[in-house]
């Protein structure tokens, strides 16, 4: 469990850090949910397979969280659509300004090099057979080759994230995984996973400060529960 | 800094110096920062902003960014409308925005070029009914033409009764615009934004080929129940 915990943690983290949409294969598998007008449905978090449904509930209970997920491409297509979800955000979307340069900085990983590391730390913790994490190597696409990192403070102290932008992130990663369907005891599992790296991902002067986009300040947020009509 | 009487005469002018040195700094420090009180953003906002604010994003970046995701979120019919909060899609202009902001007095700062963020925003100043609540921080996202094609809404620390009493007049208003969501996972209930955070998440989603919209609910751990809204232009 600790180390799909930490695996689903770098999954959100390395998507924060600089993780863009993939220009990379389109994962498999369909949507989970309905399709009431024959439009098409949000994204690639329908590579989680048909068996990772939460559907009648009993697919929850068998195999394998790898299994559920729908496996490699399963795992990578959540990535993708979390990525693109997150990268819709304005205020997310700023920490990925290397990504979405155009040309991208000398030094920095592509969109789709950052999913590969993303998906094999993931496949890799859950204990997916085959996989392993960081990747041998590195991962190699047209535009190079980059080698995957694994220090979670290291790669985000720089982003001055703060604990608003955090929770925020988490929001926008379940709402992915709900509307996809994920199993909910495996959803628990990612927020919890994401919760216990928070230190590790929030730069701790920021710890208190609101939602905001890159680079952020250290203000804090309002406190205080709300009947949501008036503000206290 | 006090003259000492046993300083030799060649260092008074050194001191002179920094005196005046350290004292044009912590000037130039206190006007920076009056710049940034709520009273003088609109000001800061004419001039263009804080130089130091978002270096990296551009309208050009933010508008790569909404490409790249857009292609798997389009949807295959036109909107029959594309609502969103008090402003229009690809038809609001930024220098709109900043007269609103000044005109409601709104807290508003253009966190860089083509992102607008304002916080605490009474409902009235956005032309909604007070069910739906305060939005505690308004994402305004311009394109290069300095239209408004990305918005996002944030209510946080609410109660779970406040949350659904905001998400579901928000979802009301968007039925009766536009009809059944393509996507719609749970009820925005009290009941269930009382739960643990996995379990506490409803959303909705519509999807067309000009518009996106989503509307998210969830229990967070640390914001408590909080309502997210997220509006975008589609087109190219």
């Amino acid at each position: 469990m600790k180390t799909w915990i930490l695996g689903m943690t770098a999954l959100t983290s390395w998507a924060i850090a600089g993780c863009s949409s993939s220009s990379g294969a389109p994962a498999t598998g369909t949507p989970g949910t309905g399709d009431t007008d024959g439009s098409t449905t949000a994204a690639e978090a329908g590579a989680v397979s048909d068996a990772s449904s939460s559907g009648d509930g009993s697919a929850c209970t068998t195999g394998t969280i790898y299994a559920r997920l729908g496996g490699h491409a399963g795992i990578r297509g959540a990535v993708n659509a979390i990525v693109k979800q997150e990268l819709l955000d304005p205020d997310i979307q700023t920490y990925f300004f290397n990504q979405v340069a155009m040309p991208i900085p000398a030094g920095h990983p592509s969109a789709d090099q950052i999913e590969q590391c993303f998906t094999d730390l993931v496949a890799a913790t859950v204990g997916g057979p085959g996989e392993s994490y960081p990747p041998d190597g590195g991962v190699t696409d047209d535009g190079g080759t980059f080698m995957c990192r694994a220090d979670m403070t290291q790669i985000h102290a720089p982003l001055l994230i703060s604990g608003g932008t955090f929770d925020k992130f988490v929001m926008i990663a379940g709402q992915v995984l709900t509307t996809a369907m994920v199993c909910p005891d495996d959803i628990s599992a990612l927020a919890g996973a994401l919760d216990g790296e928070k230190t590790a991902i929030v730069s701790p002067q920021y710890a208190d400060a609101g939602d905001q986009p890159f680079p952020g300040t250290t203000t804090t947020t309002d406190g205080g529960a709300s009947d949501g009509a008036i503000e206290q | 800094m006090a003259q000492s009487n046993n300083s030799p005469p060649v260092r008074r002018p050194v001191l002179r110096k920094v005196m005046a040195v350290a004292g044009a700094l912590a000037f130039a420090t206190a006007g920076v920062g009056a710049l940034h009180m709520p009273f003088a953003r609109s000001l800061l906002m004419r001039i263009g902003g804080c130089p130091m604010a978002g270096a990296h994003m551009t309208p050009k970046e933010m508008e790569n960014a909404r490409h790249i995701a857009l292609p798997t979120e389009r949807g295959s019919f036109l909107a029959p409308a594309r609502p969103s909060v008090g402003f229009a899609l690809d038809t609001t202009s930024l220098a709109e925005v900043h007269a609103w902001a000044d005109r409601d007095k709104v807290d508003c700062e253009d966190k860089h070029a083509g992102l607008v963020i304002c916080t605490n925003v009474q409902p009235a100043a956005l032309g909604l009914p007070e069910t739906e609540g305060v939005v505690d921080e308004l994402a305004l996202a311009f394109n290069e033409r300095l239209l408004l094609v990305n918005e996002t809404t944030m209510r946080t620390h609410l109660t779970p009764q406040g949350a659904e009493r905001a998400a579901h007049a928000i979802l009301d208003s968007l039925i009766a615009k536009l009809g059944p969501a393509n996507e719609h996972v749970g009820d925005f209930g009290a009941r269930k934004l009382s739960g643990p955070a996995a379990s506490s998440i409803s959303t909705v989603s519509y999807r067309y080929t000009d518009y996106v919209a989503d509307v998210s609910a969830m229990n967070s751990p640390h914001s408590g129940p909080l309502v997210r809204e997220h509006y975008m232009s589609a087109n190219d």
